[in-house]
C-alpha cells in the first residue's frame, strides 16, 4: 500500500508533464509551421488598410484601394496578368500531345526529347528571355537577319513573344512532364476495349483517352494558371518595351519607384492574393478528389499505338521543335557570351574572350558568385532538415493540430515570389528585433526556404507514407528512441528523394529573381539579380555569360538529378 | 513451467479508435518461459493488444505491468516509449530493414544499449549461427529468402535478451510448407531459450501447435484463456468451439422427461444433457458436437435418445478414409469413416459418445 501512495504522488508531476509535452510539441509544430509560411501573407493582408510607409505608425485608411484601383496602369497590369494566362490553354493541349507521343506512341528519340524537357525546366527563364532577344530582337537579332530579307521581322517585344518565351521554357516542359506519369499509369484495357468495339486510333484518343484524363489535365492546367500568375523576370524584359506590365512586374515599380508607393502595391497584392486563394482552393479541391478507378497504381503494360512510319516523321518534327525551343537558345547564350558586340558579326573582330575576362574579374561578379553559392547550399541544408522534419511531425506522429499546419505549409504556393518579398521586405523594415537580418543572406535564405516550404514538405511526406511503418517500429522496440530511429532507418531510406529535394532547392534558389529582387542590396545581390540588372541595362555580352554560367550550374545539376528521378515523385 | 510472478500483467485494457473499442477491458498475464499466444479472427484485437504491449500504440485506460514496472497507465499519466520496454518484436512483414547487412540490422539493439564493438560482434555472430544464418553478415538483409528474413528478423529481436517476445502473425508471410516447419523452429529455439513468447495469430493449428497457452479474442474481449487442451475440450462458448477445430451446432430445446433433461431438436431427436448448463426446462439452448464425438449405427431405425438423424449428400473415397458429409436439422457436417460398409440409403443415424455433448444457453 505504501507503495502504491508512493507511486500515485510520484505520478501527478508525471502525468502534468506528459501531458504539458503533447500540449508543447503539438503547439511547437504549428507555431513552426505558422511562422514558417504565413508572415508576409499576414503582412499583406494587414497593410492593405495602413496608409503609412513600413517605418511609420499604422494609419488605417482605404486610400492605398482608392489611389490603386483609380490608376490606368494598374488596372492595365491586372487584366495583362489575364489574358497572358491564355497560354496555359495553350500549354495544356500542347502537353496533352506530347505527353501521348511521349508515352503512348513511344515516337523514336523519346528519350532525348523528354530529356531536353527536364534541361528546360531547370533553365532559369530569365536567360532564356535574354537569348530570345539576342535571336530576334528588331535591330541585331540573329534570326532577323536571315528573316527580314524575306520580309518578316520577329519582335519578342510583344504579347507573342512572352507568350512564347514563356510556352517554351516553362510552361509546355513542366506540364508534359506532370503529365506524362498520369498517362503511363492509364489502364491499357480502357483502350483496348475501345479498339475491340471498333472505334478506331483516332476516335478512341477522342472519346476514351482524352475525357478519362481530363481531370488530371484540369489540375495540371490549374496549377499552370496559379503558378503563370506569378511570373514576374520574363515580363520584366520583354513587355518592359512594349509597355506590357503585369501585376508582378507593376508591384516592383511601386516598390523600386521613388517615393515608393507602399499602399497601391500592398492593395494590389491582397487583391491578387484573393484570385490566387480561390484558384488554389479549386486546385486543393480537385487534387483531393484525384482517386479515379481507371488509373491503377501497377505499371501498366500497355499496347504501344501504332503509327507505322508515320513515327518517324513525328519524332523528326518534335526533334526540331525542342531544337529551336531549347537548344537554339542555350547556343545563341554561348555564342552571345563570345562576341565583340553581339549581333554584329561584319565588324573587324567579332568573336572575343574579353567580355569572359572582364566577368571573371569584376569583383562584383566575384562577390554574386559567392553569394549565389552560399546561399544555394544554405538554403538546401536548412531546407531539407526543416522539411524533413514537417514531414515527420505530418506523418508519423498522432500530434494535434497537423491538418491545420498542413494548410499552413501549402500557403506559399499560391503566394507569388514577388508579394513573398514584399511581405517579408515588411517584415525586416517593421519587426523590432528582425530589423538586423535585413540586407543579409540570411533574410534571403529564410525567404527561399519558405518558397519551396510545399514542395519539400510534399516529397518528404510522400515517401515518408511509401516506407513500412514497421521498419521504424522494429527499431523503436528493440532500442532505437525516435530521433535516432528517423537517423538511422528513416532518413537512409528517403535519402534518394532527400537528394532531389536538395537539389530542387539548390537549383530554386539560384535562379530565383522574384522572390529576392526587393530584399537585396550591394552585399547580397546573387548572380541571378546582377544578371537581370545587367540585361536590363543593355549590357547584353555580360548578361549572356552571367546566364551561360546559371544555365550551366541548373542544367549540370538537373542532369545529377535524372539519375534519382526514377525513384523520385514529381 | 510458469513461474511464480508474472513478466507481464495487463489489467482492463482498452484502446479505441473513434468510436470502436478495438481492444475492450482486457485483462491477462503471460508467465517467464511460456509461449501465450493470442487466437482471434481479423479485426478483434489482438494485434492492437500486441502493440499496446510494445509500447507502438497508446492505450485509453489500463495498465500494464512489464517485468514488475508499469510502463502504461493512462490515468496516472505514465506510458514508457517502446525502446525503453526491453521487449523483442517480430513483425508480419519481418521488417528487415533494406539498406543494412544481417551483420548491422542484429549489431543495432546493442549498438543503442551500448555494448562495446568487440562484445557486439561475437553476440552476433553467435545469434546468427543460432538462428542457422552463420557467416551471413555481411549479406544485404532483403537479399534473403522469406524463412532467412524471418530468421534474421528473430535474431534481431532476440539478441539483446529481451525480457519478452512480441510476435504478430509472424508466419503469415510464409508458404504453407515453411510456415509448418518454422512453427517447429519457433518451439524448438523458444524451449533451447526459456524466453517468453505472446504470439499473435488467426490461426488454431499454428495456435494449437505453439502454445502452452491460448487467449481467445473476439471484437476487443477475452473470450477464454487456457491450455489448448481445455480450450478444445471445454469451450466456453460457441464462438470458442467454432474457432478451434471442426464444430456443429444445434438449436434445441431443454423438456424434462421422467426426471432427467433432454435437449429437443427441431427434428424431435433428444439429447441428454450432462448438465442443465443453467438452462430452465422450456428454454432454448444450443448444443455443439465434433465430428469425431459422433459414431455411426448400423441399422436403419427410429433414434433413441442421444441419437441424431441425419440426411446423407455424399460420400467421397479418399484412400485411407471415406468422408461422409451429412446434414441434420439444416446444418451440414462432415465426418470420417474407416469404410462404408454402414452407409446404405439415404439417411444414417449417429450416436452421441458419452460426455461428449456441449451446451449453452442461447
Amino acid at each position: 500500500m505504501a507503495d502504491l501512495t508512493g507511486m500515485a504522488g510520484h505520478t501527478v508531476s508525471r502525468r502534468g508533464r506528459f501531458l504539458l509535452r503533447e500540449w508543447s510539441l503539438a503547439s511547437l509544430l504549428l507555431a513552426a509551421a505558422g511562422v514558417v509560411s504565413l508572415p508576409p501573407v499576414v503582412f499583406i493582408l494587414m497593410n492593405s488598410v495602413n496608409t503609412a510607409d513600413p517605418t511609420d505608425p499604422f494609419v488605417f485608411g482605404f486610400d492605398g484601394w482608392v489611389s490603386g484601383f483609380a490608376n490606368r496602369k494598374t488596372l492595365d497590369a491586372i487584366g495583362y496578368s489575364f489574358l497572358l494566362s491564355v497560354r496555359t490553354l495553350i500549354g495544356i493541349s500542347a502537353a496533352f500531345l506530347l505527353s501521348w507521343l511521349l508515352v503512348r506512341v513511344r515516337v523514336p528519340g523519346r528519350a532525348f526529347i523528354e530529356l531536353s524537357l527536364w534541361i528546360a525546366y531547370f533553365l532559369p527563364s530569365l536567360p532564356l528571355a535574354i537569348s530570345w532577344i539576342l535571336l530576334a530582337d528588331p535591330n541585331y537579332g540573329v534570326l532577323n537577319r536571315f528573316l527580314t530579307p524575306m520580309g518578316i521581322t520577329l519582335n519578342p517585344y510583344t504579347f507573342t513573344g512572352i507568350i512564347w518565351v514563356h510556352l517554351t521554357a516553362s510552361t509546355i516542359p513542366i506540364m508534359t512532364i506532370l503529365l506524362m506519369p498520369a498517362m503511363r499509369q492509364l489502364e491499357a484495357s480502357l483502350e483496348e476495349a475501345a479498339r475491340v468495339c471498333g472505334l478506331g486510333s483516332w476516335r478512341t484518343f477522342r472519346y476514351v483517352l482524352v475525357p478519362v484524363l481530363a481531370p488530371a489535365m484540369l489540375t495540371v492546367w490549374l496549377a499552370g494558371v496559379i503558378r503563370g500568375l506569378e511570373s514576374f523576370q520574363v515580363e520584366l524584359l520583354l513587355g518592359r518595351p512594349a509597355n506590357i506590365d503585369v501585376f508582378a512586374t507593376r508591384i516592383y515599380d511601386l516598390i523600386t519607384w521613388e517615393p515608393p508607393e507602399f499602399a497601391q502595391a500592398i492593395t494590389l497584392s491582397t487583391f491578387f492574393l484573393g484570385v490566387l486563394f480561390v484558384l488554389a482552393l479549386f486546385y486543393q479541391h480537385f487534387t483531393s478528389r484525384r482517386q479515379y478507378a481507371t488509373l491503377s497504381g501497377r505499371g501498366t503494360s500497355f499496347r504501344q499505338v501504332d503509327m507505322g512510319s508515320l513515327r518517324y516523321v513525328v519524332s523528326g518534327a518534335l526533334i526540331v521543335v525542342v531544337g529551336i525551343a531549347v537548344y537554339l537558345p542555350i547556343g545563341t547564350l554561348v555564342l552571345g557570351s563570345c562576341m565583340t558586340i553581339f549581333g554584329y558579326f561584319d565588324i573587324a573582330d567579332p568573336y572575343t574572350l574579353d567580355h569572359w575576362r572582364a566577368v571573371l574579374e569584376d569583383p562584383v561578379f566575384l562577390r554574386s558568385a559567392q553569394n549565389s553559392i552560399i546561399l544555394g547550399l544554405a538554403t538546401a541544408v536548412l531546407g531539407v532538415t526543416i522539411y524533413c522534419l514537417f514531414g515527420f511531425a505530418l506523418v508519423r506522429t498522432q500530434l494535434q493540430g497537423r491538418a491545420v499546419a498542413n494548410v499552413f505549409l501549402w500557403l506559399p504556393w499560391a503566394v507569388p515570389g514577388i508579394l513573398s518579398g514584399l511581405g517579408f521586405l515588411w517584415i525586416f523594415l517593421t519587426v523590432p528585433f528582425l530589423v538586423p537580418l535585413y540586407g543579409t543572406l540570411m533574410s534571403l535564405v529564410w525567404v527561399l526556404i519558405v518558397k519551396e516550404v510545399p514542395i519539400g514538405v510534399h516529397l518528404v511526406k510522400t515517401s515518408f507514407t511509401q516506407i513500412s511503418v514497421e521498419l521504424e517500429h522494429a527499431a523503436r522496440v528493440c532500442g532505437c528512441g525516435w530521433f535516432y530511429t528517423l537517423w538511422r532507418i528513416t532518413v537512409p531510406l528517403i535519402a534518394p528523394t532527400l537528394i532531389a529535394i536538395f537539389v530542387i532547392v539548390f537549383i530554386a534558389s539560384i535562379r530565383d529573381v522574384d522572390n529576392v529582387v526587393l530584399l537585396t542590396g550591394a552585399s547580397t545581390r546573387p548572380l541571378a539579380i546582377l544578371m537581370m540588372e545587367h540585361a536590363l541595362g543593355g549590357q547584353m555580352e555580360s548578361a549572356s555569360i552571367i546566364s551561360v554560367i546559371l544555365a550551366f550550374f541548373a542544367v549540370g545539376v538537373a542532369l545529377l538529378m535524372r539519375r534519382f528521378s526514377g525513384r523520385m515523385q514529381m | 513451467m510458469p513461474s511464480a510472478a508474472p513478466i507481464v500483467s495487463v489489467r482492463d485494457l482498452v484502446k479505441c479508435y473513434g468510436d470502436v473499442r478495438a481492444v475492450d477491458g482486457v485483462s491477462f498475464d503471460v508467465y517467464g518461459g511460456e509461449i501465450l499466444v493470442i487466437l482471434g479472427p481479423s479485426g478483434c484485437g489482438k494485434s492492437t493488444t500486441l502493440r499496446t504491449l510494445a509500447g507502438l500504440e497508446r492505450p485509453d485506460s489500463g495498465e500494464i505491468v512489464l517485468n514488475g514496472k508499469v510502463v502504461s497507465d493512462p490515468e496516472k499519466g505514465i506510458f514508457v516509449p517502446p525502446e525503453k520496454r526491453n521487449t523483442g518484436m517480430v513483425f508480419q512483414s519481418f521488417a528487415i530493414w533494406p539498406h543494412m547487412t544481417c551483420g548491422d540490422q542484429v549489431a543495432l539493439p546493442l549498438k543503442v544499449r551500448g555494448h562495446p564493438r568487440q562484445d557486439r560482434r561475437e553476440r552476433v555472430r553467435k545469434m546468427l549461427e543460432f538462428v542457422d544464418l552463420g557467416g551471413l553478415e555481411e549479406r544485404n538483409g532483403t537479399d534473403l529468402s522469406g524463412g532467412q528474413q524471418q530468421r534474421l528478423s528473430l535474431a534481431r529481436a532476440l539478441v539483446y535478451e529481451p525480457d519478452l517476445l512480441l510476435l504478430d502473425e509472424p508466419l503469415s508471410n510464409l508458404d504453407a510448407q515453411l510456415r509448418q516447419q518454422m512453427r517447429v523452429e519457433l518451439k524448438g529455439l523458444q524451449a533451447k531459450l526459456k524466453a517468453t513468447f505472446l504470439f499473435v495469430t488467426h490461426d488454431q493449428v499454428e495456435a494449437m501447435t505453439l502454445a502452452d497457452r491460448i487467449l481467445v479474442m473476439r471484437d476487443g474481449r477475452i473470450q477464454q484463456l487456457g491450455s489448448p487442451g481445455e480450450l478444445y475440450k471445454d469451450p466456453v462458448n460457441p464462438f470458442v468451439h467454432a474457432f478451434l477445430g471442426k464444430s456443429i451446432h444445434l438449436d434445441a430445446e431443454r423438456v424434462d422427461d421422467g426426471g432427467a433433461a433432454y435437449a429437443r431438436l427441431a427434428d424431435g431427436c433428444r439429447l441428454a444433457l450432462p448438465d442443465a448448463g443453467g438452462v430452465a426446462a422450456g428454454e432454448s439452448l444450443m448444443v455443439g458436437l465434433r465430428p469425431e464425438d459422433l459414431e455411426l449405427v448400423g441399422e436403419a431405425r427410429e433414434p433413441g435418445a442421444g441419437e441424431l438423424r441425419a440426411a446423407v449428400h455424399n460420400l467421397i473415397y479418399l484412400g485411407d478414409r471415406y468422408e461422409l458429409a451429412l446434414e441434420t436439422c439444416g446444418v451440414e457436417f462432415v465426418i470420417s469413416l474407416e469404410d462404408d460398409s454402414q452407409v446404405a440409403g439415404d439417411r444414417v443415424l449417429l450416436r452421441v459418445k458419452d460426455g461428449r455433448l456441449k451446451v449453452w444457453p442461447t
